[in-house]
């Protein structure tokens, strides 16, 4: 296994513990839902490097949720979905491909499955589905992410042209 | 890596995962040496992100204002400690010590269940599992997890939570959690729900405050938790339920205070009967 440490998962594993810490801190200070910060550091990752890849970013960055404080109620949910979600989002990946669609579309995709998996874990438990937050968190990632996942890819594949990936 | 490889990999992690999850669903507790080590990891991060807000404070209540104003001067002194404790009304407050605290983080919005925050003092500064925490208003909930420097609360609204209360002046015994009960009308998000023990004993604009358990812990007893807003209509079931508005917004939590409850160490002197 080549398990040297690039430059790009430094700068990938950062990205996540600080998407991390701000859904934590910053986000519930400024409003009920937010965009997923996470999804958006996860996205453009399984987009250059296609399921496995986003689905092995994703349960890494799931599991950096979980032990945020304040802990989840069950460790590993997050982790679960959102190696879901990195393995869907990959789903999109095209080599050389450099469609403005594609990006869109997989963070609709990421957004959606992460929303699905929280409402059948609520519908399970009993507790009521908070619809109309769960829309607007769809509706805010994606939108986050028409400026913030194209930027990130085109920094990440700078990265991967200079042999720092 | 190569792509079977990777496969590999992903599978032993999800797989690992899934025993974890399964590990923490069955025996809660069993890792609590993650959560604790990622606590003190993290915990530094999210106190150094909690910046000063300056739009957010015209927000808050008055009561919250003179908390923190409180907290302004000095972090931990006993002197805040007494101002933290002359804000609160409650009498059985005044008997304990307050640690005033900030609250730095919160759980996620997409869990639509859970109520926890994280407040920026942890066992270096006397934090005990199960003690109670108080804002201004009343009851905020109860610490189920210390770190070195922050601790995580359950706050009231959490679907884990569940508070022995008294109702009225009569103090009638009942209990309040954010499980509605079956079959009774829907509650709006944040109210709570009371089940009493006994048929017919509650009204609309009772006030609802906590009964109190052993040793304090983790709840002390006569802190308001919340207001009767509406009684729910009898469809045969064994008691009385209502809904309960509770005092303390936890969306816009600020300062807290944790109540370092101290037993009593004075033995009661009996009373002899007189009879006239």
């Amino acid at each position: 296994m080549r398990a040297r440490v690039s430059l790009l998962s430094l700068l990938r594993a950062g990205l996540v513990v600080l998407a991390a810490a701000l859904s934590a801190v910053v986000l519930p200070r400024l409003g009920a839902v937010g965009p997923d910060l996470i999804l958006l550091v996860v996205v453009p990752a399984a987009l250059l490097g296609g399921p496995a890849k986003g689905a092995l970013l994703g349960l890494g960055a799931g599991w950096t949720v979980d032990l945020m404080p304040p802990a989840a109620t069950a460790l590993g949910v997050a982790a679960l979905t959102y190696a879901a979600a990195g393995a869907v989002s990959g789903l999109w990946h095209r080599d050389g491909g450099r469609s403005a669609f594609l990006p869109t579309l997989a963070t609709l995709a990421a957004a959606s499955t992460v929303a699905a998996i929280g409402i059948l874990r609520d519908a399970t438990r009993g507790w009521p589905v908070p619809w109309v937050a769960t829309g607007w968190s769809i509706v805010l990632t994606t939108g986050v992410g028409l400026a913030v996942v194209p930027l990130l890819i085109r920094a990440e594949r700078g990265l991967i042209r200079r042999r720092l990936a | 890596m190569t792509p079977p490889r990777r496969h590999r990999t992903l599978t032993i992690l999800i797989v690992v995962t899934v025993f974890l999850l399964g590990l923490d669903l069955s025996r809660p507790g069993s890792t609590s040496f993650l959560r604790t080590g990622a606590a003190a990891a993290f915990g530094p991060l999210e106190r150094a992100l909690t910046v000063g807000r300056d739009d957010d404070v015209a927000r808050l209540t008055r009561e919250r204002d003179e908390l923190v104003r409180a907290r302004r001067q000095d972090a931990v002194t006993v002197q805040q400690a007494r101002e933290v404790t002359a804000v609160l009304a409650s009498p059985a407050a005044k008997s304990a010590k307050l640690l005033a605290a900030r609250v730095v983080a919160f759980s996620p919005a997409s869990s639509s269940g859970d109520r926890r925050v994280t407040i920026d003092v942890g066992s270096r500064d006397g934090v005990t599992k199960d003690l109670t925490v108080i804002a201004g208003a009343g009851l905020v909930g109860r610490v189920i997890r210390v770190a070195a420097w922050t601790s995580d609360v359950l706050v009231v609204g959490d679907r884990d939570l569940t508070i022995g209360v008294r109702v009225g002046k009569a103090g009638r015994i009942g209990s309040v959690s954010a499980t509605s009960p079956v079959g009774a009308a829907p509650r709006r998000p944040g109210q709570l729900s009371l089940t009493m023990l006994q048929q017919g004993t509650v009204a609309v604009g009772d006030m609802v405050t906590t009964l109190g358990s052993v040793g304090g812990r983790p709840f002390m007893p006569d802190i308001p938790v919340g207001t009767v807003v509406s009684v729910d209509s009898d469809r045969g079931q064994l008691t009385s339920t209502a809904v309960v508005e509770p005092v303390v917004h936890t969306a816009t939590l600020d300062v807290v205070a944790v109540a370092l409850f101290t037993g009593r160490t004075v033995p009661r002197a009996p009373a002899t009967g007189s009879v006239k």
